[in-house]
């Protein structure tokens, strides 16, 4: 089971965000029906959830600016090639809330609405999840810094840089495959779809920039 | 019979998203007799139509929209029954899907919703779907087929949706839409239009079958 502390924190940040946040200021009806909504979505995060939560260290090799991560992603990335020298430590943290949108379109008896929200509220739970994750990860090394590292593809068309679905399906191959719960389609979509995989550098205090 | 007081009543509660006012007015209405079929005309699409204005304006937001098409949604529950006994006709048959490949379904949904509340009838294929799907909605009478891609790596599929209907001799529209979709796009590929919201991608679907400029 997820901790409600985690779906209440999602919930709180949705409520924040100026979508929901104008909406909901604006009161009457349409703020009522919208508190059902996440009142819903609340339920419905939390009943299905089967959160995993899965980091292994990974290999990294430089040479010069460039990198190579688990022998098989190569990254050119000047900083994090000197931050690895400095004795930064690489890991690859995966966390899953384990369960998919048809499920969860079930669960609200394919109410569009519920599901729009509860869509929202998953990602914000999911990285409420993450980043639980990444301080406790962190934890036990005070004065360390962890910082995600983007493991991005080529601009496609000049439009925004997306992570690269084989550069993710490499580093996901690199969990054991008996205990990961996760996989990725050609298209670069995680199934389940309520997943985020990262890769952190764990930084010591000498070899903060 | 509803009062022109009640269908105003009716038109706010929609916009308001007051999912109860809606049952409770559009339950009175199909009690006493009304006709349905132009009360969906004539006050509660052209509430939707606002809703959709609203948005598109930037003076609500998409939970908004949510709310008030899920209050819609509500009457259209009630109606449907009623008008599926007679021989009333949708405005037209759209289905809609994300193409071979895509699993996300947020943006489809929205659009769902708002076709539903502009009137058409819609069948939703879900995600992931397959050439062939989009190909055998057409046969079971669909008019416009709707396809949704969230990313680059998805939105070449829309080309091979095209390809096979017209290989498979469907007259169907198309009309495209999805975060990485652009109008520039939907002409290179050929689609009949491009939607580029969920209140867009309603103008499009009529755009696309000559119902509006």
């Amino acid at each position: 089971m997820l901790g409600a502390s985690l779906v209440n924190q999602a919930r709180a940040r949705i409520e924040r965000q100026a979508r929901y946040a104008t909406a909901l200021s604006r009161g009457g009806a349409r703020a009522s029906a919208l508190r059902a909504l996440l009142d819903r979505a609340c339920q419905c995060v939390t009943a299905l959830s089967r959160p995993q939560d899965l980091r292994i260290p990974v290999e990294a090799e430089t040479d010069g600016d460039d990198i190579l991560i688990a022998r098989s992603v190569e990254l050119r990335n000047p900083t994090l090639a000197r931050d690895l020298r400095r004795a930064g430590r690489l890991s690859a943290g995966l966390c899953s809330l384990g369960y998919d949108q048809d499920a969860a379109f079930d669960w609200a008896e394919r109410d569009y609405a519920v599901h729009h929200v509860q869509t929202d509220l998953a990602r914000e739970t999911l990285f409420a999840f993450a980043r639980a994750s990444d301080r406790a990860f962190r934890a036990p090394h005070p004065g360390w810094r962890l910082i995600r590292v983007p493991v991005q593809a080529e601009a496609a068309c000049g439009e925004r840089r997306l992570w690269d679905p084989a550069a993710v399906q490499a580093l996901l191959a690199q969990f054991p495959t008996h205990s990961c719960p996760v996989s990725l389609t050609d298209t670069g979509f995680f199934r389940p779809l309520h997943t985020v995989l990262r890769l952190n550098l764990l930084l010591p205090p000498q070899g903060r920039r | 019979m509803l009062t022109e007081e009640d269908k105003d009543d009716l038109f706010a509660a929609i916009c308001d998203g007051d999912r109860e006012t809606v049952v409770s007015l559009v339950t009175r209405a199909r009690d006493e007799g009304e006709d349905l079929a132009r009360l969906v005309k004539d006050t509660m699409i052209p509430a939707m139509a606002e809703v959709g204005e609203l948005f598109s304006a930037g003076e609500i937001f998409v939970p908004e929209m949510l709310v008030a098409a899920r209050a819609m949604q509500g009457g259209i529950d009630i109606i449907e029954p009623v008008l599926a006994a007679t021989d009333h006709e949708p405005l037209a048959r759209v289905c809609i899907g994300s193409v071979k490949g895509d699993l996300h379904d947020i943006g489809k949904n929205l659009v769902v919703m708002m076709l539903k509340g502009a009137g058409f009838e819609v069948e939703d294929l879900g995600v992931d779907v397959s050439n062939e799907a989009f190909a055998a909605a057409c046969d079971r009478g669909n008019s416009v087929v709707c396809l949704s891609a969230l990313l680059t790596t998805t939105r070449p599929q829309m080309v091979k949706v095209i390809a096979h209907l017209k290989a498979s001799g469907k007259s169907a529209k198309v009309v495209i839409g999805g975060a990485v979709v652009t109008q520039d796009f939907a002409d290179i590929i050929g689609a009949d239009a491009f939607g580029e919201d969920a209140p867009g991608a309603v103008r499009a679907v009529k755009r696309a079958l000559g119902l509006a400029n």
